[in-house]
């Protein structure tokens, strides 16, 4: 008698456990799931951020070097690419462009000491540079997220469930290569 | 007999198992990022600073922390070991969570000495009242000059008291009110209290009722004994090694600005 009720006790647990660990998992995944979404959209508030900057910063710069058309035309391009840009690896993709051809208009400051000592290029390439970070932070963050999503999705058991719940594997917002490097601007002057 | 026996070795290894699967929770630490000393406002791991800076740095700092739960955070380091000072800063941070956790408002002025790179990382709370230009600003007007001249102690100085400036007006204090207003500030509850428990945490906690129960059946409650021996020594423990200042488990999210001299 003893040894059944041992052999009840014991399905009841296992039964459980597996009940137990198919629910949590799912409602884990929503969880993750809305974080995936909150962190992308943390991303899209900073890329907007960064193209209302953009207009005044290329207006500074073509006040002291006009000259330079080629990098006023590559940002103008990249940027209007950004802004068509739909789902996540087209926008990952024109993100790191735009963020080179700003990371070249900033280098090209360095030839122009007047324009490196206006306060506006300052506060404006600070601001830039600021924005460039936090999409670089925002960018780490959504990553991590979203591995943890694909993580939890593609393990037993939800491998089983994910798709009948309709859950898509999230794609992960990847910088190209040396996209990464925030743009700095020495403002320090030698003495 | 004999098989029985088998099966109860088999059946608390199984438990053992189990119960760690539940109670475990990694916890993961990133290795190139120092802990906070005691003093916590102040860390100076390069040694560029004397003790009156430091003295000075701490009066200002905790008395503004007691009353806004705003952090501001000084560090000094000689390298920053092949990462950019950006996400160095970003990092120590989080993992040193200055600021409150609601808030979000800590500052933290990060000094890579050997690197000669400076920056002024701002939490998401304080991003109205320091902005990215603005810190640049601070940094220019304060911080690169004395550097060059190697003023360190006033550079450090100079920018912090700058920081907390911006600070008080942010939530409408001065110095001498804060010196003092009776007011202080008590951190948000941490616990995410709704007090409702989810079905997963209903079924776990079953579940830990039954195996408890198989324990004490099966194995005369060692394995329940054992449990319990650890929690109430890992509690003492924990209990212990107070004093001193920490943080309130702010975030940042990248906000602020980077110089060199």
């Amino acid at each position: 008698m003893k040894k059944g009720l041992i052999v009840i006790i014991v399905l009841v647990v296992i039964v459980a456990a597996l009940a137990g660990t198919v629910i949590s998992k799912y409602n884990q995944l929503v969880t993750l799931n809305e974080e995936v979404s909150v962190s992308l959209s943390q991303i899209d508030n900073q890329l907007q951020r960064r193209n209302d900057l953009i207009p005044n910063l290329v207006e500074t710069v073509k006040g002291y070097a006009a000259q330079e058309k080629e990098i006023f035309e590559s940002i103008a391009e990249a940027r209007s690419k950004l802004i068509g840009a739909t789902g996540v690896t087209e926008k990952s993709e024109a993100d790191s462009e735009l963020s080179g051809a700003l990371s070249r208009l900033l280098a090209i400051s360095e030839n122009y000491p007047d324009l490196k000592s206006n306060q506006n290029f300052i506060q404006l390439a600070d601001e830039l540079a600021g924005t460039e970070n936090r999409i670089a932070v925002a960018r780490q963050d959504y990553n991590t997220v979203a591995a943890d999503f694909n993580k939890v999705s593609k393990s037993f058991p939800m491998n089983l469930f994910a798709k009948m719940f309709g859950f898509e594997p999230a794609a992960y917002f990847e910088a190209a290569e040396g996209a990464e490097d925030v743009p700095t601007v020495d403002f320090s002057t030698q003495p | 007999m004999r098989t029985i026996k088998f099966r109860k070795k088999h059946l608390s290894t199984f438990l053992v198992i189990a119960l760690v699967l539940i109670v475990s929770n990694g916890i993961g630490f990133s290795e190139s990022i120092p802990s906070a000393t005691s003093d916590f406002y102040v860390n100076d791991f390069a040694d560029i600073l004397d003790s009156e800076t430091e003295q000075s740095i701490m009066s200002v700092a905790v008395p503004l922390a007691e009353k806004t739960g705003a952090q501001i955070v000084v560090v000094t380091i000689d390298f920053l070991e092949g990462q950019d000072i950006e996400s160095y800063a970003n990092k120590l941070f989080r993992e040193w969570g200055i600021g409150d956790a609601k808030k979000n408002n800590g500052v933290l002025l990060l000094i890579a000495y050997e690197d000669r790179q400076s920056r002024i990382e701002v939490g998401y709370g304080l991003e109205g009242a320091l902005n990215d230009a603005k810190t640049g600003r601070i940094q220019d007007d304060y911080l690169v000059g004395n550097f060059q001249a190697g003023d360190y102690n006033e550079g450090v100085l100079g920018t912090f008291l700058k920081l907390s400036e911006e600070v008080y007006k942010e939530y409408g204090l001065d110095a001498d009110t804060l010196a003092n207003q009776n007011v202080y500030y008590f951190p948000s509850d941490e616990q995410s209290g709704d007090g409702k428990l989810t079905l997963g945490e209903i079924l776990i906690g079953i579940i830990v009722v039954i195996f408890m129960i198989l324990d004490i059946l099966l194995n005369r409650g060692r394995i329940t004994r054992f449990v319990l021996y650890t929690a109430a020594r890992s509690a003492s423990k924990g209990s212990r090694g107070g004093g001193g200042f920490r943080g309130g488990g702010g975030s940042s999210g990248g906000g602020g600005s980077s110089r060199s001299w």
